[in-house]
């Protein structure tokens, strides 16, 4: 039996308003080479500054793993020739990174959670664009110098699924201090995996094999899975230290499979040394404590969830999984909806319509809305059955709740006059079945009740229903 | 540290260097001699010492996160790139 030995490097991009070393713009998606200047161009003379607020998201991050944010760290040129890189080295931190180990903690299913220890988070620059043609290669330079995040996991994870959760929650913990958009497709959550497999119970590592570039979860399950069982079989057939070495694979997309980019046995000695164009960094004291001030993560939120309002564990964890869902969450329950309906209101049946591409951030019905429509479940206007009518409509619809309710004819009857009205109509047309009932034929309730449902078109208030039949049936 | 014909292919390879055959043998003498002569370093007791990173004092400034920029440097870098096409810079395939 053999055991998988996981580690993750994540290079997460920072949402500074400028690049890490100059002060060009960071934006994502404009006209080739615009966003240049002589500095990310790498022209000679020209000195990189440091950009602040980089610094402080590393710091948050750093408060929010748990780890030790070192008050000095070093910058160091990281050597390679590439074309997307001017300078011909990209500048990194080797030696003293400014967070070194934090942790991640995983939650599961039945409630338990896993520590994944996580052993350093470096500050570095990005790298430009190549668009490869034909023939030719097209450099954009508009993402060198983006700050990056370089966030490197312990191999502390035994399968894709671990794999998985530990990212989603780097993801969520990123997002909700804001110090990163954190978009997988856009590129500015990026993984790699490394992976390596040994029998049960041996603690030695053995070679592992380096997963670049993938941009979904799902594709990191899968890229896994393929390539434990790529090794798992070059072990079986005895080619394993043919089959498995130490290189950097690509994972496609098309032919779920891994395959070689490049071996590492060879690659280049990237002479790693301080960066003489920059001093150490040395954080203040002030600058210190401002960055410290994080807002509330996931797991403290969850907590309160579950003790504040009594909302299940795996409830709340679904519920703070995303910051946007939690905000929305938090946004419903301000307008004073009841906390217990809303996760079911905002998990299920929101979540439930949305599609197309539609996300919590861009739903047609918004927290306001959504809690308009549980407070009115909530004070009797209308069913809950109805309620999902009403949602259906004000997805496609951009009218008030109150006005959708009235549209759609669902307001509920909770009039006794009303539904007195119906049950008499109905007590008279079936006269003889009134007759079994009181003879014993207790059943028959059920009857009276659809009935009246039916006749009310489902407007009426299911326990008024109830409350008014047992009365007049006696 | 042991300077052999291996270590020394590899270093012809980083540097992107050939070293003739006939001076092969001087070569890894006058390196091992140089590597012999900074591991005298070795010598000195440091464990009490912080790494020196740098010898001025300080860190190094911080810049405020406030965005500009200058069109002028994209036109006059792209003007004198060797080949350039639809505002990217064009070098040869550099994938396989």
């Amino acid at each position: 039996m053999f055991e998988v030995v996981i580690g993750l490097e994540v290079h997460a991009q920072l949402n500074t308003k400028t690049k890490i070393f100059c002060s060009c713009p960071t934006s994502f998606g404009d006209e080739p080479n615009t966003n240049v200047c002589s500095v990310c161009l790498g022209l000679p003379g020209a000195l990189p500054v440091l950009n602040a607020e980089a610094v402080k998201k590393a710091i948050a991050f750093g408060r929010a793993i748990n780890a030790c944010v070192h008050e000095k760290s070093i910058f160091n040129r990281k050597n390679y020739f590439y074309p997307d890189l001017p300078k011909g080295y990209q500048i990194s931190q080797f030696e003293i990174p400014i967070v070194e180990g934090g942790e991640i903690i995983l939650d599961f299913e039945d409630g338990s959670t896993k520590r994944i220890g996580v052993t350093r988070a470096h500050l570095e620059e990005d790298a430009g664009k190549n668009v490869h043609q034909g023939t030719f290669s097209q450099v954009d330079l508009n993402r060198a110098g983006t700050p990056l995040l370089e966030i490197v996991s312990e191999p502390d994870m035994r399968s894709g699924d671990e794999a998985v959760r530990y990212l989603k929650k780097l993801h969520a913990i990123l997002r909700y201090l804001d110090i990163s958009d954190a978009n997988m497709q856009e590129g500015s959550f990026r993984c790699d995996v490394n992976i390596s497999i040994r029998p049960k119970g041996d603690t030695k590592l053995y070679t592992r094999a380096e997963i670049k570039n993938i941009n979904s979860f799902r594709f990191v399950q899968k890229a896994i899975e393929y390539e434990i069982t790529r090794q798992t079989n070059a072990w079986e057939d005895g080619v394993y230290a043919q089959e498995v070495v130490q290189e950097t694979r690509l994972y496609d997309v098309e032919k779920n499979e891994t395959r070689s980019m490049r071996s590492k046995e060879d690659s280049a000695e990237y002479r790693y040394f301080p960066d003489p164009d920059l001093l150490p960094v040395v954080i203040a004291k002030e600058m210190l404590e401002e960055a410290s001030i994080i807002p509330e993560l996931p797991d403290a939120k969850k907590a309160r969830f579950v003790s504040e309002f009594g909302i299940k564990n795996y409830d709340a964890s679904v519920i703070t999984s995303s910051v946007e869902m939690a905000h929305f969450f938090e946004s419903m329950l301000d307008a004073g909806a009841d906390a217990k309906m809303s996760v079911t209101w905002l998990s299920v049946e929101l979540l439930a319509r949305l599609k197309d591409g539609l996300s919590i951030a861009t739903s047609p019905v918004d927290a306001q809305k959504l809690a308009m429509l549980v407070m009115r479940i909530s004070d009797g206007t209308i069913s809950g059955k109805a309620a999902k009518e009403v949602l259906d409509h004000l997805m496609q619809d951009a009218i008030s709740v109150d006005n959708a309710i009235e549209k759609l004819g669902l307001k509920q009857v909770s009039d006794d006059g009303a539904i007195l009205e119906i049950i008499d109509a109905i007590i008279n047309a079936n006269s003889n079945k009134v007759t079994e009932y009181k003879a014993g034929k207790e059943k028959l309730f059920g009857f009276f009740v659809g009935q009246t449902m039916k006749e009310s078109k489902g407007t009426a208030n299911p326990a008024k229903v109830n409350e008014l039949l047992k009365q007049r049936l006696g | 540290m042991k300077i052999d014909n291996d270590l020394l292919c590899k270093l012809e390879n980083l540097a992107a260097l050939q070293i003739a055959k006939d001076k092969r043998a001087g070569v890894i003498e006058q390196l091992s001699e140089i590597v012999a002569f900074v591991e005298n370093l070795n010598e000195l007791d440091l464990d009490l010492q912080e790494p020196t990173f740098t010898i001025l004092a300080g860190g190094t400034p911080l810049r405020k996160d406030i965005p500009s920029t200058d069109l002028h440097v994209r036109d006059t870098i792209l003007e004198h790139a060797p080949k350039r096409d639809n505002g990217y810079f064009v070098v040869p395939k550099i994938i396989e």
